[in-house]
Parts: structure tokens; sequence; C-alpha cells
């Protein structure tokens, strides 16, 4: 079992280190002018060109640019760990410029997954057990809307709807709990929660529907129905765990995609994130903060993929002991 | 009479027609008797089992069952989990897809006893221990913890054994329990079941399509065909003088040492009738060798004839049209 968790973090390791190379060479060696250029912002002048070229080593040999690169990604620069550089557009290091956002995707992703959990595997839980009732018809019909739904009409229309005609929400914004208190800042993040927990939620309610009653036609659901069990128990003790599976897929995932920001979720509700950073960051032309934002999505999408196996050996004793023994 | 089945009927509503799995089947087990239904696959006689414990979804069910008093088919849901486990309980074909792939075989045989009775965890500990000691498990303290796919096929139906008997039931069903085993895990199987119902004096209701394995172990059998149930008697009487072609077929075909000289393996011929569009008549006739009129429109009724062997320990009934002394003398020739 600790072996195939080291494993897995080795290849974490090497992972990064790859894609750390790649995102080096896009930004760095593949460019057809000088690199440079990139991280300066849109209308530099020479000195400040030349300064940078010298910053970045750019006078150096190639390989030993890179190994500089990875030193400071690991290690550190001047500014800090990890050592993003320094954005010549924002006037700021990289890494102050993540700082504060991160904290705004974290709450953004957090309480988004929470929600939409704890609603995709109620509806889907419910739908499965009252197969072709007629509340499974209603949830499977919200979902299938839900599913279908833009998120920036989804977002705008809950703007319009619940703050400006009902006026019962807080509007756009993000207020830190730290300056606003935790009112101002739930109050703020109910809304962009509720939205994702829509959207989010109903694909995980139709997706534990479909395993919940896939798993519902097993044999060995019939051996605990033969015990005398209640189906509350039936449910929640052998039906649960053995529909996680796919779900645990599909949530690492999404976690994912949200750490490195929900750009449409975060314009719309004006939550400065890293997914408005990003976009920023593109539009403006600077260069270190998209590198660093990619590095970090990256990051994310390995961290999830090593979480979901972990996950997985710990719900599926068949993958943490191996094969049968007949 | 610890189970009393009147006119049990099962079936189904589905998109080609009505499925009549199980049709006006009726018999009685006193305690501790160990009664074999035999039949193909497809004869009704899972469902009919299954029935029993209101463990067939979206199934139609008329007539009654009683079981130590009480009527099992109109029972109220919680009265009817209180039996399942405790009264009745009930092992499967395929022990590895019966057992839950996630959870320890020691948790397992511990939810059995745990959803009717509540009891400390050293009791209750000590108590799985012992039963797997009972059906045979080595080393019982290394493989509570186990999980079911790291047993083997025998040691997993052991298991079951284990968790369906661990509250002492009064009635253990077991539909084909050793179907999916090797054969010589069968006979040790087999000889688990027979030596557990002598130790603890449960009735046994042994489900198969294999004659030859009930043949030392029940003391009636029941014949089923197509959703019916075309004979019924002791084992003596039906092995030494069966009254019907059906039962006739099938004990020519068990394959034994004997039979292996022989060029070709006797079989019934034709398939088994589709429950849907189940035969006008005698749904045996159209692959019977000995048809006749009647056959083609009557239901032959269950009866027992007379003259019937003295030394029967029960009564022999059969559903046929031929009469008794005809088929007596057809069962004579042929041996």
């Amino acid at each position: 079992m600790w072996g195939y968790f080291l494993r897995r973090v080795l290849w974490l390791v090497f992972v990064l280190l790859v894609i750390a190379a790649l995102t080096y060479v896009i930004y760095f060696v593949l460019p057809p002018e000088n690199p440079a250029l990139l991280f300066v912002g849109k209308a530099p002048t020479p000195t400040v060109i030349a300064q940078v070229e010298r910053n970045l080593g750019l006078d150096r040999p190639i390989w030993e640019q890179y190994l500089l690169f990875v030193k400071h990604l690991f290690f550190g620069d001047r500014y800090g760990w990890p050592g993003l550089g320094y954005s010549y557009v924002s006037h700021a290091p990289v890494r102050t410029l993540l700082g504060g956002r991160i904290l705004v995707t974290m709450s953004l992703a957090v309480g988004g997954v929470l929600l939409w959990l704890f609603m995709g595997v109620s509806i889907g839980v419910l739908s499965a057990v009252r197969h072709r009732s007629l509340a499974d018809r209603i949830s499977m019909g919200f979902a299938l809307f839900f599913v279908s739904a833009p998120v920036f009409w989804l977002g705008l229309v809950f703007l319009w709807l619940f703050t400006y005609k009902l006026g019962i929400a807080a509007g756009t914004g993000y207020e830190s709990p730290g300056t606003y208190g935790l009112f101002g800042w739930l109050n703020h993040m109910i809304m962009p929660w509720i939205v994702l927990a829509l959207l989010y939620g109903a694909w995980y309610a139709r997706m534990i529907r479909g395993s919940m009653l896939g798993v519902l036609g097993e044999e060995f659901i019939r051996t605990a129905r033969a015990k005398g069990m209640t189906e509350r128990r039936l449910i929640l003790r052998h039906a649960l765990r053995a529909s996680l599976t796919p779900t645990v897929t599909m949530l690492g995932m999404d976690l994912a995609g949200l750490v490195s920001g929900t750009v449409i979720v975060e314009q719309v509700f004006n939550l400065q994130g890293i997914g408005q950073l990003a976009i920023q960051s593109v539009f403006t032309g600077d260069g270190p903060v998209v590198l660093a934002v990619t590095l970090l999505a990256s990051f994310a999408v390995v961290m999830a993929n090593l979480l979901v196996d972990i996950l997985y050996a710990f719900l599926d004793p068949r993958v943490r002991y191996g094969g049968t023994k007949d | 009479m610890l189970v009393d089945v009147r006119n049990l009927s099962v079936s189904f509503a589905t998109r080609d027609g009505t499925v009549r799995a199980v049709d006006r089947v009726s018999f009685k087990m006193s305690e501790g008797e160990t009664l074999a239904v035999v039949g193909e696959s497809g004869s009704g006689k899972s469902v009919m089992c299954l029935s029993l414990m209101g463990l067939v979804p979206g199934a139609e069910r008329s007539g009654e069952v009683f079981f130590e008093g009480s009527e099992l088919l109109n029972l109220p849901k919680k009265a009817l989990q209180d039996l399942r486990g405790r009264r009745i309980s009930m092992i499967f074909q395929d022990p590895l897809s019966s057992l839950n792939p996630y959870r320890r075989v020691g948790w397992q045989i511990a939810e059995a006893i745990l959803v009717h009775e509540s009891r400390s965890k050293t009791a209750i500990r000590k108590r799985v221990l012992e039963l797997l000691g009972l059906v045979g498990i080595p080393q019982p303290a290394r493989r509570i913890d186990d999980y079911p796919h790291q047993l083997s096929g025998g040691m997993r139906q052991r298991v079951m054994i284990a968790l369906s008997l661990s509250l002492d039931p009064a009635l253990l069903i077991a539909d084909e329990p050793t179907t999916a085993l090797d054969v010589t895990v069968q006979a040790e199987i087999m000889e688990l079941l027979m030596r557990l119902r002598d130790e603890l004096g449960m009735a046994l209701l042994l489900v198969t399509h294999d004659l030859a394995l009930v043949a030392g172990v029940a003391d009636r059998i029941l014949v089923m065909y197509a959703g019916r149930i075309i004979e019924m008697g002791d084992r003596r009487t039906l092995y030494y003088a069966p009254e019907h072609p059906y039962t006739w077929g099938l004990l020519g075909s068990v394959v034994s040492t004997a039979s292996v000289r022989k060029q070709r393996l006797p079989s019934i011929a034709g398939q088994p009738p589709s429950l849907i569009h189940v035969p006008r008549g005698c749904a045996f006739h159209p692959r019977c060798g000995y048809v006749m009129e009647a056959c083609r429109n009557d239901v032959p009724e269950l009866r027992s004839d007379a003259g019937r062997d003295r030394e029967a320990m029960a009564e022999h009934v059969t559903a046929c049209h031929l009469s008794h002394e005809q088929r007596t003398q057809l069962w004579k020739k042929a041996h």
C-alpha cells in the first residue's frame, strides 16, 4: 500500500519536471523573437528590455537558462518560494499576485464542491432508489436543464433575479473574511456557490443515479437484502460505496479544473481569482504570470490525479491487494 | 409444518407478454427436512425460492406461503426483514458476485448478526471466528480480515454459508450452491451442508439442476418444469420408481461412470418452453415420447396414485395423463 503511494509521488515529481520543461520550451525557446519581449508588457522601452534580458539570463546558453528556471521553480528566487519571477506589467512579484487570488479561487472551489457533492449525491441516490417515479423524472429533468445551461447565462440570470430584481443577494465582487468579516464573505460567495453547485451537481446527480442503478442490480445487493437489513442500511452501507468510483474520477478532474480557476464564474461575479488573472495576463502580454498560471494548472491536474488514485485504492480493495486467488 | 406453500404463482409483466415463472406450486416442509427442487434452467425453481423471501422485485405473486405460522406474501416489510437472515436464510449460486467486494468477509458475517441483534465487539468477533471454524475455513483468525477476492471459490461459499447460519435459522434455502464450483469442491461443500444440517437441525431447501447431487442428500424431491411441479416424492421412490416421463429423461441424462460406456449421452429432445407462451395442456407434451390427445389439451393435475409403495416415506404425486399402471410398465421395460 505504501509502495503504491510512494511510486505515485515519485511519478508526480517526474511529471512536474516534464511539464516545467515543456512550458519552458514554449515560452523561452520557441518564440522567434526575443523572449524578453514576452515578459515586458506591451510598451517597453529599450532599457527595460535590456534589464529584463539580463534578469532572465538570456545572455547565457539555453541549457543554463533552463536549469536556472528549474532551480528557481523548486528552490525559490529572490522573491520567495516558489520562484515564479517578476511581472513587469503589474510591477509585482508573481508570487504576490497569485497569493491573494488563490484564496479567492479556493473559497469558490471548496464551497462549490461541498455544495454540489451534497446535492448531487442525495439527488442521484434518491432518483436511483425511486427509479421511474415522478420525483425521479422531475429531478432528471432539472438535471438535464442545468447540464445544458451555459454558465455565464445562469450566473447573469441569478444576478439579475436575486440582486437586481429581488435585492436579496449581494452583488458581484469578493469580500475577504479578513477585511469584511465572515458574513460579508459568505454573502458574496453564496450565489457563485449556488451557480456552480447547480451546474456541476447536475452532472453528478445524473452520473450517480446511473452508477447506483447498476449497482442495485448486482448480486451482492441481493445477499444483503437476504440478511434482513433495512433498505436504508442497504443503500448507505453497500450500494453507495460501490457507486462512488466514477464519481471520484470525475471529482478529481473537476477539482483540478476549479483550482486552475473557473474563469467565467469569476468574470460574471467579479471575483479576483486565478481564472480572471489568467485571462488578464494573456491580454496584457504578461508572460511570467501566464507561465505561472500554466504551471499551477498542470500541478493541480497532476495532484488531482494522484488524489483520485489514492482514493481509488482506499475505496476498492481489489485495487489495493491485486487480483483473485482462483 | 414449517413451510406450507399453497398455490404460489409468480409472474412478470414484460414487453413481450406475461412471464409465468411459477404456476400454482404447492408443497410443504417439516422441520429439519431436506427438500430438493430439481429442474432445468428456466423451470422457475430459483424464482420460486426467491419469492418465498420476497427477493424478486417487480413480481406479481398470488397464493399463500406459510412459514412458522405467518403468511409471508402479505407480511409488512419490517416483519419480513426480521425473518430474513434470522429464521430463513439463503445462499446463492456464485459466491464471488454474491459477496460485497468492498468489505472484509469478517465484517460481512458480523453484519448478518448485527442486523438482528446487538452484541459487543468482542462477542461478535468470537462468534465470527466460531462460524468460520464451523464451516471449515482453516486459520480463521487470518481469514477474518480478508476481502472476498482474496479467497478461493470454495472458501467464499463457505463464508456465505457461515453468514447465512450465523443466527441459527430454521430454514436454509440453497440456490444451486455448488454450480459455480469445481467438482471436487462441490463434493466438499455438499458434505459441509449435510454436516451442518445434521448438527444444527435446520430444514434445507436445495435447488439444483443436478439430480445426482441430491441423491444422498434429500429426504424428498420436487421436480419442476415450466414453472409447475410435475412430480414430487421421497428420494427412494423417485430414484427407483419415478413416474413422470420428464423425470425419466432427467435420470437418463445423469452422467455416471456407467453412462460413459455408452456412445451418446441421452438427452431429452427439444428445448424448455418459453414461459410467456407455455404449451397448452401439459407443458411437457411437445417433448414427451408418450404424448396422447389428452396431453395436448388438459393440464394434468398432481395426483397420487393408488397402489403406492407402502414403504414410501412421503406421498408420491405426479402430474401426467398416463395411468399409474402404464407408467410403471414403461419404467420397468426400460430397466
